[in-house]
């Protein structure tokens, strides 16, 4: 009876411990895709998006957003908010993730620059979308997570770097998108140097505990034109543990 | 001797307060102080609870001895407990719209933090109800160690950092339990118990322990993890912390609303973080009169383009001295810069000196190591110009007591004093962030306006000028209506250099939004309605009524039912747009009722149920009644005091220590 009743506590606590339990991330992840849909259809009178292109929103569902963030916080990879990625850093929140890809309009033949490689999901979604993903990271263990996971999971047209991103990187420029997810007290001028007339950047302005502005920016033939897009917060959600 | 104790808790008690307002600031956020007026409150109230279970032992002083010398052992004790375990709480107020965690951890903080509080405030509660006769002598050095109290944080951060400070002032607990024991008590060796605690904590325990652990996601501890980068400087003050850094290997290049047509180089800079939060960069310039290239790009060198007078200058709230030194190079001949940080006056005059070739040593520059409100009400000067800079709220933000949110010098009062102090053909600028849904700006522009209304001017739109960039907004209000000349100067400025007019005299709609767009010029509408009187106040989602000194809340924009609008929103993007300072103030009043039930009306009711004393349970009703109104016009007139004492006080921080003293 005693061993009967070890065994049952043991099962039990395997059964909550989770051991068993295979977790469907795919259909949570199409729930999610469903909720950046609806969010982006609220917000088409700012961004003037009324839905995720095909390209984007494929390139979403087939990147695995557990697979970038830290083991403790897998159970919230699906939720739509930031996560910590820990060194004070975040893994955005799906829905700027979803919007700042849509605002670059990536084609198959373009050179993507990101500065913040942080967890490395967005240089990934990017990847899928793009010919080359050129991506800075300045915290080197940041870095260095992110170039496993892309090794890894075999995200071979990724190039990481570890450096200064307010300085670009010109061996590659220009570059016909660049996606910047650090917020800067200005926008850097050796990035609109290395952006191709035509090209687009994405970059939040506003300093941190602030309510910083998502501003989409394009290289014209006589200049550069910016557009407010809407007001983000890049802050952690959740925390890791 | 007899009321040395007393005197001692009072002091300490207040101390600990005032430090965690300076610590909360320095590892949390700012306006997370709120807490800590709410939390003695809790202290306090729960005292009342424990006193009424101690009564009868109170009434012997032998048993009343042994109670307060536990009391005060525990005061200390606690101090360093509950603020061990506070720093290990994951507190991120930029939760707390989002996770329902935040509410328990921040629940749980208040809990432990009010807990030396209860000890301190039932160690002297048992003095009075021990020793009625002796009330009015308890009374006065209860009060004389409130007012030391409220002053030692002061004195003490002069000499030690917080964390050092935070130790000596809460180990005095284990002095007063160790002279307890020595003059009361005949177990006197027992005394070198708290005196072994005490040494402990002061001279063996690794100072290390108590090391304020910033928020990883302040942009000091974000820095730090940058390449190369090196503090070589750390300095604690009464109201703030500075840290001075340098970062070769990644340069701050720190230059808020820089134009896009800027193609140079910034020079190095060595930055300044005031409580891990605010940043300052200072230039490095080799020679005075080097020009600095990015000077020309943005919106600061818009008045001197429109103003040939070189006579006078005020600049209040200066940043590294880029303001000083472009006013220098501009020609001025008397340059007053007002600063009210005088540690940070002292490092840019001293420590930097050879940074910046001795900027702030320059005879034509003169520094004012005072409040910018008190300045403008006491100057006898006439000004060409008067910048309020970027810092200018800054400064005054980052004390440690930002909870009560006033800013003097955004007010008619202040505006009103600064008009006066403008030469005939004088500019008043103000540089300020972008903000989004359009507030700030437009606020700015309403109080103008107002402004020259009183004045019995006529068309104050004639007088005024409001210009954006990416990230900073900047109003001119010119004491003349502005001439033909300066209008076509600015427009031209504005376009060589890719910003953005929001408004300018027979400004048209086509000419506004054109470089950093907004789907809606909603700014530009915003300020034409409150030129021409349109009461945009009813209509608009946010706030834009000009602040007086009687209510000197500018950066208070949210409506209530904004916020609640806002917190309703099912998409993210909404609750982004809510201003979170208020949150807190929400959060502190629940957690505050919360905790108040369950510590104080539970209790209290429990005692009476127990005691199966009906009549008593529902006497006890009226006074539960009584002392909640009083407890609510009592912080009523707390909080106002605050406001008020820190426009004569100068200073947040002092305003708070007085009247912490008063009550």
């Amino acid at each position: 009876m005693t061993m009967i009743r070890v065994f049952v506590l043991i099962a039990a606590f395997l059964v909550n411990s989770g051991v068993f339990e295979t977790v469907n991330y795919e259909s949570q992840r199409n729930h999610l895709l469903d909720i950046i849909n609806k969010e982006i259809k609220s917000l088409e009178g700012h961004t003037g998006i009324s839905e995720l292109s095909a390209s984007v929103y494929s390139a979403i569902k087939n990147t695995p957003r557990e697979q970038f963030v830290p083991p403790d916080l897998r159970p919230f990879a699906y939720e739509n908010r930031p996560l910590s990625i820990g060194h004070g850093q975040t893994i955005s929140q799906p829905l700027i993730v979803a919007l700042m890809t849509e605002l670059l309009k990536i084609s198959p033949t373009h050179t993507v620059l990101e500065i913040g490689t942080g967890s490395g999901h967005q240089a990934a979604i990017l990847s899928r979308l793009a010919k080359e993903v050129h991506t800075i990271e300045i915290i080197p263990s940041l870095a260095k997570k992110a170039q496993d996971i892309f090794q890894k999971f075999g995200y071979q047209n990724i190039f990481s770097y570890i450096g200064d991103g307010y300085i670009g990187l010109t061996q590659h420029a220009p570059y016909d998108a660049i996606i910047v997810t650090a917020a800067s007290s200005h926008i850097p001028p050796p990035l609109l140097k290395q952006l191709k007339e035509g090209g687009k950047m994405v970059i939040p302005v506003g300093g941190a505990y602030q309510t910083q502005n998502l501003i989409l920016l394009t290289k014209t033939s006589d200049g550069f034109r910016s557009r407010n897009i809407l007001p983000v917060r890049f802050v952690p959600m959740v925390r890791e543990k | 001797m007899n009321h040395l104790p007393i005197f001692l808790m009072s002091a300490i008690s207040l101390s600990y307060q005032i430090l965690l307002m300076k610590i909360l600031s320095i590892i949390q956020w700012a306006p997370l102080v709120t807490f800590v007026i709410a939390l003695s409150m809790l202290g306090y109230g729960m005292s009342g609870i424990v006193l009424y279970h101690l009564k009868l032992k109170l009434y012997m002083e032998e048993k009343a001895n042994r109670i307060r010398i536990i009391l005060a052992f525990l005061y200390s004790w606690l101090g360093f407990f509950c603020f061990l375990v506070f720093q290990k709480l994951p507190l991120n107020p930029a939760e707390i719209a989002w996770s329902k965690d935040q509410f328990l951890y921040f629940a749980l903080a208040f809990t432990l933090l009010s807990l030396p509080t209860l000890c301190a405030r039932t160690f002297i509660g048992s003095y009075y109800l021990g020793r009625k006769t002796e009330g009015a002598r308890i009374y006065f050095y209860d009060l004389l160690g409130s007012g030391v109290g409220s002053l030692a944080p002061i004195l003490f951060l002069n000499y030690f950092k917080v964390e050092r400070s935070f130790i000596i002032l809460c180990s005095i607990g284990f002095i007063i339990s160790a002279f307890i024991l020595l003059t009361k008590t005949a177990r006197k060796r027992l005394a070198s118990l708290p005196l072994f605690f005490c040494v402990l904590t002061n001279f063996i325990w690794p100072a290390g322990h108590l090391e304020l652990k910033a928020s990883a996601f302040k942009p000091l501890s974000q820095m730090k993890q940058f390449p190369g980068v090196e503090v070589i400087k750390e300095k604690d003050g009464d109201s703030t912390r500075i840290t001075v850094l340098k970062s070769p290997e990644v340069p701050f290049r720190f230059v808020p609303g820089l134009s896009l047509n800027f193609g140079d180089n910034i020079p190095e800079q060595i930055g300044i973080y005031l409580n891990g939060d605010h940043f300052i960069a200072i230039d490095k310039i080799s020679d005075l009169w080097q020009k600095v290239a990015y000077y020309d790009f943005t919106l600061n060198a818009l008045p001197y383009e429109i103003s040939q007078q070189r006579e006078r200058i005020l600049i209040i709230g200066e940043g590294g001295g880029s303001s000083a030194h472009h006013a220098l190079l501009q020609g001025f001949k008397n340059i007053d810069v007002v600063l009210s940080n005088l540690m940070l006056v002292e490092i840019l005059q001293n420590d930097m000196a050879y940074y910046n070739a001795g900027l702030f040593n320059n005879e034509k520059i003169n520094f004012h190591a005072v409040d910018g409100r008190n300045f403008i009400n006491r100057s006898k000067f006439n000004y060409d110009i008067i910048h309020f800079t970027l810092w200018q709220s800054q400064i005054g933000q980052m004390s440690s007591a930002y909870a009560v949110e006033t800013d003097y010098m955004l007010t008619h009062e202040s505006f009103n004093r600064v008009f006066d102090l403008l030469t005939p053909h004088g500019l008043f600028t103000i540089s300020r962030w972008v903000s989004f849904p359009p507030k700030d700006s437009v606020r700015l522009l309403s109080l103008c306006v107002e402004l020259l209304k009183k004045k019995g001017i006529q068309g104050p739109g004639k007088h005024l000028a409001l210009l954006r960039d990416i990230q900073t907004s900047f109003l001119i209000l010119s004491k003349a209506p502005l001439t033909h000349q300066q209008i076509r100067t600015i427009r031209e400025f504005a376009k060589t250099r890719a910003f953005d007019l929001v408004y300018l005299p027979g400004l048209a709609k086509e000419e506004t939004n054109q470089f950093h767009v907004y789907h809606e010029p909603l700014d530009f509408l915003l300020a034409q309605a409150i030129v021409n009187n349109i009461n945009v106040t009813k209509t608009y989602k946010y706030d834009l009524s000009p602040p007086s000194d009687d209510r000197p809340f500018f950066s208070q924009f949210m409506k209530m039912n904004t916020l609640i609008e806002l917190l309703r929103s099912p998409s993210s993007s909404g609750k982004m747009m809510v201003e979170w300072s208020h949150l807190l103030e929400w959060l502190t009043l629940l957690i505050s009722l919360i905790a108040s039930l369950f510590f104080i009306l539970i209790p209290s009711f429990w005692y009476f149920s127990r005691a199966n004393d009906k009549q008593g349970l529902k006497l006890i009703s009226f006074p539960i009644l009584y002392f909640s109104f009083l407890g609510i016009g009592f912080m009523l007139f707390e909080i106002t005091l605050i406001k008020k004492f820190t426009l004569f006080l100068e200073h947040p921080i002092y305003a708070v220590s007085m009247v912490y003293d008063f009550f």
